[in-house]
């Protein structure tokens, strides 16, 4: 599994007649196994970095490969593609529509050629790895879930079809803190079982914590990329534009203040912890 | 993301921008009286020139205000060649069967059509240089003597102003839900006709179910911030007609009157 993405552009016409460009000469590529943050402020098009990469989008100039094969080709099998990519969007619970959980669940996989069995196997473990006793739920009306339920089902439903790509806008805005681990360490084991995964997220913990390469968008272009944590180290150092910042690096300056700490190796609260055991043991910057 | 749709509201500082709502919702009613009570060829041609002097005045590209138009061609012809082959006229060019193609009939169903076009124009220049708020409390303005009957014109001018200004948002959350479900696997584009209606269920259903959150928590929100029913709420500002405006009304009214009072 592989993605190209070539000089990806896309801009529309607004009605004032003004031509926005939301995405200007974007390039990367992306190996089996990736595990990608996509961060930026708001409207420096992320979103529409992951519809073009979804095939939801055309781009108006650029290409994007997947395995080798332009999505935007002629005669690309689109089948194939909502079978390979997944996107969960911001807010997947407002997407619920079918009378059951097992309905709603199993809706990816109506045009996927598989047998009746097949499916409810695969309905039965996209649920329980939302953590939901497939016998209990599926019956049940996916409307009269609580929040936090009804998100995990409509994840459920984009991983039923147990897509090669996984791609998230926003999917921990709005859950409760364990809600938030539970899901980002299912995304790790997804990434460990093979899955690309592509994270778009304002939570610069998360990114930090889960994500091996990252994107930094800002108006349209990508103005940096790369390790996860030397894009932060960077980021951390820039004096004009984006300045995404962790935590834990925001207490490091606080700290480096004191004496303590050096806030340019610090990233993650995992770093923090190192550098503080490190200086209070003596074997700091002295 | 979403182009705005047909008839959304333009910014400008254009001669009809700068009306008042309320005089450009009877210049709208009086022009349309105009369109359906034109006389003649030369009424309509007189209603065109209105209309023509109308988008100059509008500073809007040509093409948007006339855009409506180009959705409804089709149904523009389909009303023309209705009238024109099965109007029961004098004058019969060609008959074949139940069909016979008339000049009454052809001329009727430039009439239907024309006032079709000419209304689409109206009130797409209405609404492309008024604010969608600003029409619904010139409504709620001019209905305001039927309170005096017991009609609840402020409660219905805040449920249109409401309505009109989630229209935007709703067909922004439509294009979302449409492109997530697509993603899932959802034919919208399918050309067989029964898979077609079907695969708008995942689509309608989301929809219904956001409007109807959405109104909840509006309801809730306005609730909270202090208003009540059957409460005659102060308006911030008063702003009298000027010059321009009945101006613009009398122009209005003697065009409507013309085609009424002169003779085919």
């Amino acid at each position: 599994m592989s993605i190209k993405v070539e000089n990806l552009s896309f801009s529309y016409l607004q009605s004032t007649g003004e031509r926005v460009e939301a995405l200007t000469n974007v390039s990367f590529s992306l190996e089996a196994g990736a595990f990608v943050g996509v961060m930026g402020p708001v409207g420096s098009g992320k979103t529409t970095l992951i519809q073009l990469l979804a095939g939801l989008r055309v781009p108006t100039s650029g290409r994007i490969y997947i395995n080798g094969a332009d999505i935007n080709g002629r005669g690309y099998d689109r089948n194939r593609l909502r079978q390979t990519v997944g996107i969960v969007f911001q807010e997947p619970e407002h997407q619920l529509f079918a009378p059951t959980v097992e309905k709603d669940v199993a809706f990816g996989l109506k045009y996927s050629g598989l047998d009746p069995q097949e499916v409810t196997a695969r309905v039965r473990w996209a649920l329980a790895t939302m953590g939901f006793d497939y016998d209990k739920i599926r019956h049940q009306s996916p409307l009269a879930l609580s929040g936090g339920e009804k998100r995990r089902v409509a994840i459920a439903g984009v991983i039923v079809t147990k897509p090669q790509v996984l791609i998230l806008d926003e999917p921990i805005a709005g859950l409760d803190p364990s809600g938030r681990d539970n899901f980002l360490r299912f995304l790790t084991q997804m990434n460990q079982a093979g899955t690309i995964i592509i994270l778009v997220s304002h939570n610069m913990e998360a990114l930090a914590d889960y994500t091996r390469h990252l994107l930094v968008l800002e108006r349209g272009r990508l103005v940096d990329s790369g390790p996860t944590r030397e894009v932060f180290i960077r980021l951390k150092q820039r004096t004009t534009g984006f300045h995404g910042e962790t935590g834990a690096q925001r207490i490091a300056t606080r700290l480096a203040g004191c004496g303590l700490a050096h806030p340019a190796a610090v990233v993650t609260y995992a770093d923090l912890l190192s550098a503080l055991k490190q200086e209070l043991t003596g074997g700091g910057r002295g | 993301m979403r182009t705005l749709p047909t008839g959304q509201y333009l910014p400008g500082h254009s001669f009809l921008h700068r009306l008042d709502a309320r005089a450009k919702l009877l210049c709208l009613f009086l022009l349309m009286a105009a369109v359906i009570g034109a006389p003649s060829l030369w009424g309509y041609a007189l209603v065109l020139a209105v209309v023509a002097l109308l988008i100059l005045l509008s500073g809007l590209p040509l093409r948007s205000a006339v855009a409506p138009v180009r959705g409804v061609y089709l149904f523009l012809l389909v009303i023309w060649l209705m009238n024109a082959l099965f109007f029961d006229g004098e004058d019969v060019l060609f008959s074949w069967g139940i069909i016979q193609l008339t000049r009454g009939g052809m001329e009727q169903g430039f009439r239907v059509a024309a006032n079709v076009v000419l209304v689409l124009i109206l009130g797409n220049l209405l609404t492309m240089t008024t604010l969608p708020t600003q029409v619904a409390a010139a409504l709620a303005s001019l209905t305001k003597p039927l309170a005096r009957v017991g009609v609840p014109t402020e409660e219905v001018g805040m449920i249109i102003s409401v309505a009109i200004q989630f229209i935007p948002t709703l067909l922004e959350e439509a294009e979302l839900i449409k492109m997530a479900q697509t993603a899932r696997g959802a034919r919208f584009e399918s050309k067989k006709l029964v898979e077609r209606a079907t695969s708008l269920l995942p689509l309608v259903v989301p929809i219904f179910v956001s409007a109807f959150r959405r109104a909840e928590e509006l309801a809730l929100a306005m609730e909270a911030r202090g208003y009540r029913y059957a409460r005659n709420r102060t308006k911030r500002q008063a702003n009298p007609l000027a010059l321009a405006d009945y101006l613009a009304l009398a122009v209005c009214a003697l065009i409507c009157l013309a085609q009424f009072f002169v003779r085919r």
